[in-house]
């Protein structure tokens, strides 16, 4: 099946190519070289992928035999998506200070993960995050509330990639934003239902490798830009800012003290509980590699967070604003915020390095889709299909095909909610996707690995209670209420509601788990000491 | 487990949490709690500098931790 993967894959291509020769759009012949070569390398490695991927370890974890280091590598790749590259430079750009909330929080959560999370993730799961919650509470319902959670974050963490995408292709071949999110969409499925995880894995190393690069030529030529005065470079940047000298004080986002917790609180402790960074634990040998694979990837993460703090969003700030190339009639930046770091790339290296930047960017995100869609159709495959409803009774090539046949329907419905949500900043929507991590994934994994008065009863109600409230938060806030539902005041007026989502799951998970009197959850506690004992 | 494996997990705890703490007193509105700012120095420079040391902060205090990981699983 896989060797008709490039004829499906290059039907796409005349499209791209055909409204990129459309007459009144921005055409860049090297970025669309640069568009076709990384289509062009992502497809030659799942086609080779493809032809090693047969059971369902190779599928979900590539058999777990990467090294610890590419590992690092791509774990970098999976939580570098749109929002670190084009999401967090847009919110320094228009909020200043606060935006650094972003660029913190991932080197606290990857930290929390090599030194609290690793070895008991390895010692507790197999493939995934839901193995870990499942292993020493009654499986079946516990597999189904891991598998809603996976889904829902992912889900929605993969429309934000394509917002982005589309945004980016828009800008960049002018052709019409419902045509990108299609165009990434289908390529994303193709990757994950062709070639698993050994596939997404050499995706997401080639694309972390491009894009450290791209940073750190951009920031080299934002500082060539001022003569390597970094001083000149912050001057012009206060000069340009509308808000001057506010944009460098905290409280350009307007969060207030529990603001700043609830989104600090839901960017950690969401990624943390990210199903797909998460699964990326189970594709080295040892515990040894896994920790090796989180400071690989936080290194990786904190050159390229600290080029944007240091440089580039000053530079953006300093070259992009006021800059009437790149305003529309309105006054806005062409393409929206989210395009910043793009039209710097233009400013400080011409055409060329557009084109270089902006395949950068798109094979950011197809990398990401790839990770998030594998992450939720192994929760379809692995834990509803093969454990609930089969009840262990699948083969291995049944489970792979219907994580293929899932692949499908996920890649689908990102499409059309990446439709929905045209125009959102992607940042702002990474922490509402994060939210829902942190409030359903996050209080069960460590609860799961470190408290022995877990029970079943406990984990069901408040991890279902943590996750439909932190749904209903979201559907019910601003971003959805307001922005995409179009309705006049939100029902629940708060931006970033991570703190009390999270607040609910944690004390329901203790109190149901507490008071649970049952011989279940006394045989629960019992089984804990046989798994935590060992620690 | 023996004590020291206890200990060193508190310690961890205990610092993942200091970090925690240090970004939300900074982004807070609170940079006046960085000496920093107590002896004049810019807010631009308060920022640059608080972002640098709490981006770089965990990836040397992770660093340090697999390293004595790796050592202790050598001397066992």
């Amino acid at each position: 099946m896989y060797k008709r993967l490039p004829i499906g894959l290059f039907t796409l291509v005349p499209a791209v190519v055909e409204a990129a020769d459309a007459p009144n759009e921005t055409t860049n012949t090297v970025a669309i070289f640069c568009f076709l070569a990384v289509i062009g390398i992502t497809v030659v490695i799942t086609y080779r992928a493809a032809g090693r991927t047969r059971s369902a370890s190779e599928f979900y974890v590539a058999g777990g035999q990467i090294s610890g280091t590419q590992n690092g590598i791509a774990l970098a790749g999976d939580f570098m998506s749109a929002a670190t590259m084009l999401g967090i430079t847009a919110i320094i750009f228009g909020s200043g200070f606060d935006g650094i909330i972003y660029l913190i929080a991932p080197s606290v959560a990857f930290a929390m993960m090599a030194l609290l999370m690793t070895d008991r993730l390895r010692a507790m799961g197999r493939y995934s995050f839901s193995d870990v919650v499942s292993a020493r509470l009654r499986a079946p319902p516990m597999r189904v509330l891991a598998a809603s959670a996976t889904l829902v974050s992912a889900i929605m963490y993969l429309v934000l990639q394509m917002v982005g995408a589309g945004a980016l292709v828009q800008v960049l071949f002018g052709i019409d934003y419902k045509l990108a999110v299609i165009l990434v969409g289908a390529l994303m499925v193709i990757y994950v239902a062709f070639g698993g995880m050994l596939a997404t894995t050499w995706v997401q190393i080639t694309k972390a490798l491009m894009l450290v690069s791209g940073i750190l030529v951009l920031a080299f030529l934002s500082l060539l830009a001022f003569g390597f005065d970094l001083e000149a470079l912050y001057a012009q940047a206060l000069a340009r800012h509308p808000k001057g000298e506010l944009f460098v004080r905290p409280g350009g986002l307007d969060l207030g003290f529990w603001g700043a917790l609830s989104l600090i609180c839901g960017l950690i402790f969401g990624l943390v509980g990210s199903p797909h960074i998460l699964m990326r634990f189970f594709t080295v040998p040892d515990a040894r590699s896994a920790r090796q694979s989180a400071l690989v990837a936080m290194i990786l993460v904190a050159v390229v967070n600290l080029l944007i703090l240091v440089i580039i969003a000053p530079a953006a700030i300093a070259l992009v604003t006021g800059n009437a190339q790149y305003l529309d009639e309105t006054g806005a930046v062409l393409g929206g915020a989210n395009m910043v770091s793009i039209h710097l790339s233009e400013i400080v290296g011409g055409s060329v390095f557009l084109g270089v930047m902006s395949a950068v960017a798109f094979a950011t995100i197809l990398a990401v889709v790839a990770g998030l869609t594998l992450a939720s159709a192994s929760a379809v495959s692995h834990d509803l299909w093969a454990n609930v409803i089969r009840r262990n009774q699948a083969g291995e090539g049944e489970e792979v095909l219907v994580s293929r046949i899932a692949t499908g329907f996920i890649g689908g419905l990102a499409i059309v909610l990446g439709i929905a949500f045209e125009g959102q900043n992607i940042a702002y929507l990474v922490a509402l996707a994060l939210t829902v991590a942190a409030s359903a994934n996050f209080p069960l994994l460590i609860y799961s690995m470190y408290w022995r008065g877990l029970t079943t009863r406990g984990a069901l109600v408040g991890g279902w209670l943590g996750l439909l409230s932190a749904v209903s938060f979201v559907v019910l806030g601003p971003a959805v209420w307001v922005n995409v539902l179009g309705f006049a005041e939100p029902v629940f007026p708060v931006s970033y509601p991570a703190l009390y989502s999270i607040v609910i799951a944690f004390a329901c998970i203790w109190l149901f788990s507490r008071f649970d009197r049952s011989a279940e959850g006394q045989k629960d506690r019992e089984r804990a000491r046989e798994y935590l004992g060992q620690f | 487990m023996r004590r020291t494996d206890k200990n060193r997990g508190w310690i961890h705890a205990v610092v993942i949490l200091g970090f925690l703490a240090l970004f939300i007193a900074g982004m807070a509105g609170w940079p006046e709690v960085f000496a920093l700012r107590l002896f004049g120095a810019s807010y631009l420079t308060v920022g640059i500098l608080f972002g640098s040391v709490a981006i770089i902060g965990p990836v040397v205090f992770t660093a340090l931790h697999n390293r004595a990981r790796k050592q202790a699983d050598v001397d066992v």
